[in-house]
């Protein structure tokens, strides 16, 4: 796995630049380029989330519990924002692409990161999957609420009474 | 075997480069879930404005119901507001393009849409303005960066202006002080000519028209639900209050968002509000008339702004007040401090506002008669006529966010920061960059805070609640307190999205927790009914 961490510069330079493009151009430079992480949230949970994940795919000992840690502020934040999924996941494969591509990696080497990748995949859609139902949720939530706490306050419809489970028997 | 490619070949057919196209030429999306539901037609008759040619539609239809003359009606009414307003006519030629503004906006760091730029949201205005009124613009077209009004343009207003919440993030940061709310404001204004204005403003708006508050809450109604709140007032302190209503001759009237009286966390506030009231003897009362202090106007045009806010005015000199004391609202203190006195001013009821308790004159709202309860609360504290148990919020690590109007527009920094740390022993600030005149929107304001956009909602807030992260993660801040109405309702699902452990509420809420009021009883919970003093997740080093 050497390899890895001697390429690291360059394989995450390339893999960073290639979630980046996912942006038009003038927002990918403000991402990109801005440090402070309160003036750009997506740039800094982006930057710190692939160095992350570029670790924890290449570490000697694949640790994916720790892995799914990682990839959650990046997929909650790819959720979010307006991607079809295949593009908002879409970059975790491309660090196939760009290893394939810039090395002679031995195919043992290459098997392993490369079944880690897929699960961290599978990981990051299930986190995908979570974040939509929960924006899905409040969207539902705020419409029911809208009327129901007016109902129940103005006793046009009254709720079930708690039951004292002694008198119940 | 079925023949399935590769992940690499699959990777390959996937374009995730944005098309590099200028800006002009890249339409709207205006696919179903990327925009907010167009008004029905009922709330523009009921408000007597113009409207579209059929009753209901979609912004994802091809052809939008405009009138036959829908150019020359926008091309007039800009003219109209560049003839009434010198401010407008100063925004649309003094940018520079210096970009200062560019990566302010939260809806841009959330999004990275480029025309959330707040520069270039402006610009999809000013081109249109260059074209119909400008000399450079009509000679020399595109070159002068001018285009011409199209039905496309229409669409690409109709996205961006209701994508735009009228915090003024950006106008801190231009040099020239160019209020890029305000431009916001005339596009909309231009829009609403057409008859093309939101669901979620102009429902609240007639509503607010008809029966005094933007739910449509009738006066038995509103006076039934305050009563409510003072029998939860008399289980948690045993004291029985009766809050009067419409009472002619009361010494001051009080006028909070109708959000305070239906919805939760508001609700905690506006019992703060009637504790605080009744400790200390107010001779107010409340109207069920003027049972609103949001101004929906504000996110349609002046003339409706102006309607609005005398409402407010004359049930004041209806009732024979000597001057109004606000609640914790948003928006409506952005119309009292920058808009009222020039609409509808000046003021012919009551006299300078004087705190009947310290006898503090607020010559600062002689001419609004109108008093920000923070201001009030604040005073009150400073001349020691409160009595507070500040361990009975103890539960809670509280963080203020400021709301951008009170914050930009009235410059109220300081207040509610005093209260809140005469009230809770565990208060922490975000991060200076995110709070004061610099402070994040919610993502909801200026009428936005509706469930279709839900996600576009959520990357908008993500400045502010990214702040709250940091201090929740550092401080173990568990409450982020506010005091704006948009932020109660807008706030809740942002932190469940974001930073669940975290919940919301307005500082008068917390007053009430900690208000010491004579003859109450023990005290067992909170205004939530939840249990004092037990699990306290406090660190005592906070």
């Amino acid at each position: 796995m050497r390899i890895f961490q001697q390429n690291k510069d360059k394989w995450l330079g390339k893999w960073l630049d290639a979630l980046f493009s996912t942006y038009p151009a003038e927002s990918a430079f403000f991402f990109r380029n801005t440090i402070d992480s309160f003036s750009n949230p997506v740039g800094a949970t982006l930057k710190t989330g692939l160095t992350d994940l570029y670790d924890a795919l290449t570490a000697p000992r694949f640790n994916p519990e720790a892995t799914r840690k990682i990839l959650e502020p990046v997929v909650k934040l790819r959720a979010v924002q307006e991607f079809t999924p295949a593009l908002a996941l879409g970059f975790i494969y491309e660090l196939k692409a760009i290893v394939s591509a810039g090395s002679q990696l031995s195919g043992q080497e290459k098997e392993v990161v490369f079944s880690r990748i897929d699960t961290a995949m599978l990981y990051a859609f299930d986190l995908y999957m979570e974040n939509k139902k929960i924006i899905y949720t409040l969207r539902a939530s705020q419409a029911r609420d809208n009327v129901r706490q007016l109902l129940i306050k103005k006793d046009l419809i009254c709720e079930l009474p708690e039951i004292d489970p002694e008198l119940a028997r | 075997m079925v023949d399935t490619s590769k992940p690499e070949a699959l990777i390959e057919n996937i374009d995730h480069t944005p098309p590099k196209k200028p800006w002009e030429e890249v339409p709207p999306d205006l696919s179903a879930g990327k925009f907010c539901y167009p008004t029905k037609k009922k709330n523009l008759e009921y408000l007597s404005l113009p409207t579209t040619t059929v009753d209901e539609w979609s912004p994802a239809d091809e052809e939008w119901p405009l009138p036959d003359n829908w150019q020359q009606i926008v091309h007039d009414g800009f003219k109209d507001l560049l003839g009434k307003y010198r401010s407008l006519k100063i925004f649309m030629d003094t940018c520079v393009r210096c970009g200062a503004c560019a990566d302010k906006c939260h809806f841009f760091i959330g999004t990275g849409d480029p025309k959330n730029m707040p520069v270039l949201r402006a610009e999809l205005l000013r081109s249109v303005y260059r074209n119909d009124f400008t000399r450079a613009g009509k000679i020399l077209k595109k070159i002068a960066g001018a285009r011409p009004l199209t039905k496309e343009v229409i669409k690409e207003w109709f996205t961006y202006f209701y994508q735009c919440t009228e915090c003024r993030r950006c106008s801190v940061y231009c040099p020239y002080g160019i209020d890029t709310a305000e431009v916001t404001m005339m596009a909309r204004e231009l829009l609403t000519l057409l008859g093309l204005n939101i669901n979620w403003i102009l429902e609240p708006a007639a509503n607010c028209f008809r029966t005094g508050n933007h739910l449509g809450i009738q006066p038995h109604a509103f006076k039934e639900m305050i009563e409510f709140f003072c029998d939860d007032i008399e289980e948690i302190t045993g004291k029985k209050i009766e809050p009067s209503f419409n009472r002619k001759g009361a010494e001051i009237l009080f006028i909070t968002p109708s959000g305070d009286a239906f919805a939760d966390p508001g609700t905690y506030a506006m019992m703060g509000y009637i504790m605080l009231f009744e400790q200390i003897g107010l001779d107010y009362t409340f109207s069920t008339y003027a049972s609103e202090g949001g101004n929906f106007g504000l996110f349609t045009s002046s003339e409706m702004m102006k309607r609005l806010n005398a409402k407010m005015y004359a049930e004041a000199k209806r009732l024979g007040v000597k001057w109004i004391l606000g609640g914790e609202c948003g928006h409506m203190w952005r119309v009292i401090h920058q808009y009222m006195d020039t609409m509808n001013g000046p003021v012919d009821f009551g006299e300078v506002p004087v705190n009947p308790i310290t006898g503090t004159r607020f010559d600062n709202a002689a001419s609004t008669r109108m008093v920000h309860i923070t201001e009030f609360t604040a005073d009150l504290i400073r001349h020691n006529k409160l009595k507070m148990d500040p361990s009975r919020n103890d539960m809670y690590t509280v963080t203020y966010h400021d709301s951008c109007n009170p914050a930009r527009a009235m410059g109220l920094f300081d207040e509610p920061r005093y209260v809140l740390n005469a009230v809770c022993n565990n208060f922490c600030e975000m991060p200076e960059s995110t709070i004061r005149e610099q402070t994040f929107c919610c993502g909801s304001g200026s009428g936005l805070n509706t469930e279709e956009i839900m996600d576009l909602r959520l990357r908008g807030g993500l400045p502010r609640a990214n702040a709250v992260r940091y201090v929740h993660e550092k401080h173990g801040v568990n409450m982020l307190s506010c005091v704006c109405a948009i932020d109660r309702a807008a706030l809740p699902p942002l932190m469940e999205y974001w930073v669940p452990e975290v919940g919301v509420c307005g500082v008068h809420e917390l007053v009430g927790n900690a208000l010491v009021m004579e003859g109450e009883i023990e005290r067992t919970t909170n205004l939530r009914f939840e249990p004092l003093n037990e699990e306290a997740e406090v660190e005592a080093d906070v």
